[in-house]
């Protein structure tokens, strides 16, 4: 064991808060060596002479000045509403219903303008299939590319480009 | 029957019945007006409180108004949480008053010194006071007062109140690992100022040795 590693763990050392792993590789370490065991001798007596400062009573008064204070201590009237006497699971709970409602609600209405937009989709499509089929509103594409296409927007009473 | 009538005797009767009471119910009752509980609790933590607080302090007459605020607070408090011992959140609560004040005071003695200028020596120790083991006894109080306010704290809960270093980083609200270099710390901090008293000391017991 090296000394800087030694030195950090003495005050533990000399505490006897070690386990018996550390506590037997520092002692191998101070049987080794001189400056790690008079710096443990020191912290022994720095600690020892510590003890020496006892501490002190509290005054002689404390008792009876601390039960008066507590017994003269105003009653703590609880303007309190019922709902904050519940205890801390059911604030949980109403806030996880809270939250669940919030979040359905958005999710229904995200859902039903999805709705909406996919049925005012779908009966576009309808219409122009519809006219389609009764071949009132479309004109005969020019070119083989624009066969295809789908003019969904145009009346029977527009005229196709090249109808003549 | 009052209130505090009914919850005195159904505390008699549980401690008829040899049951356990923690100390946190012990400071309900004693919120609640319950004079035994009151007792007990006092005679758990009065002297450990006050000497914490006269050894994070150093001065009596200021440690028992502090000591006086630290007991009201735990018999009033009413944010004692179960995870924590109760003497772990009593310890808090005294070293949090603690470091508050000497905060303020290092505040109003950085006025004091601007208004009067650095360098006046306080004569707060008379000659008096050097004589016998009580040289030695303030030697060791001004090498402790010299520590910084935290290295202070550690020292003394690890010390004279015999804390595991777990239960002090609870009361401190920091790492173990920092619990232990700033006890190191402090202890160097000890040595460097101790050093001389330390020969001294060591030479008495050759000599009688």
């Amino acid at each position: 064991m090296r000394c800087s590693l030694a030195k950090r763990r003495l005050t533990e050392y000399v505490y006897g808060d070690l386990g018996e792993r550390e506590r037997v590789g520092i002692r191998s370490h101070l049987a080794s060596c001189s400056s790690c065991r008079e710096t443990a001798d020191e912290i022994r007596g720095i600690l020892s002479m510590a003890s020496a400062y006892v501490g002190k009573s509290p005054p002689a008064g404390a008792y009876a000045g601390l039960r008066e204070r507590v017994a003269s201590r105003p009653e703590r009237r609880r303007f309190r509403l019922f709902v904050l006497e519940r205890p801390i699971p059911a604030y949980a709970a109403a806030t996880a219903i809270a939250i669940l409602a919030v979040v359905s609600g958005i999710s229904t209405r995200t859902e039903m303008a999805r709705l909406e937009r996919m049925n005012s989709l779908l009966s576009d499509s309808l219409r122009v299939l519809n006219s389609q089929f009764s071949g009132r509103s479309f004109s005969e594409p020019s070119d083989s590319a624009a066969r295809d296409t789908l003019q969904p927007h145009t009346t029977g009473s527009e005229a196709p480009p090249d109808s003549g | 029957m009052s209130r505090s009538q009914t919850l005195t005797l159904s505390f008699e009767d549980r401690s008829q019945r040899s049951m356990p009471v923690s100390d946190a119910e012990l400071a309900v009752r004693c919120r609640n007006g319950d004079k035994d509980a009151f007792e007990i609790l006092y005679g758990k933590y009065s002297r450990n409180l006050f000497n914490y607080i006269y050894r994070m302090i150093g001065d009596y007459d200021r440690a028992e108004d502090l000591y006086n605020d630290a007991f009201m607070r735990v018999i009033t408090a009413r944010n004692y949480q179960p995870r924590a011992k109760f003497s772990t959140w009593v310890y808090r609560i005294a070293t949090n008053l603690c470091l508050n004040e000497l905060k303020k005071k290092k505040c109003e003695s950085l006025d004091e010194k601007l208004e009067q200028g650095f360098g006046i020596p306080s004569p707060t120790i008379s000659p008096e006071d050097y004589a016998g083991n009580g040289e030695l006894t303030e030697k060791i109080k001004r090498a402790i007062d010299g520590l910084t306010d935290i290295q202070r704290a550690v020292f003394t809960l690890r010390h004279y109140h015999g804390l595991s270093y777990q239960e002090i980083a609870g009361v401190l609200r920091c790492p173990v690992g920092t619990v232990k270099s700033r006890l190191n710390s402090a202890i160097l901090a000890l040595r460097k100022t101790l050093r001389e008293e330390l020969k001294e000391v060591g030479a008495n017991e050759m000599q009688s040795g």
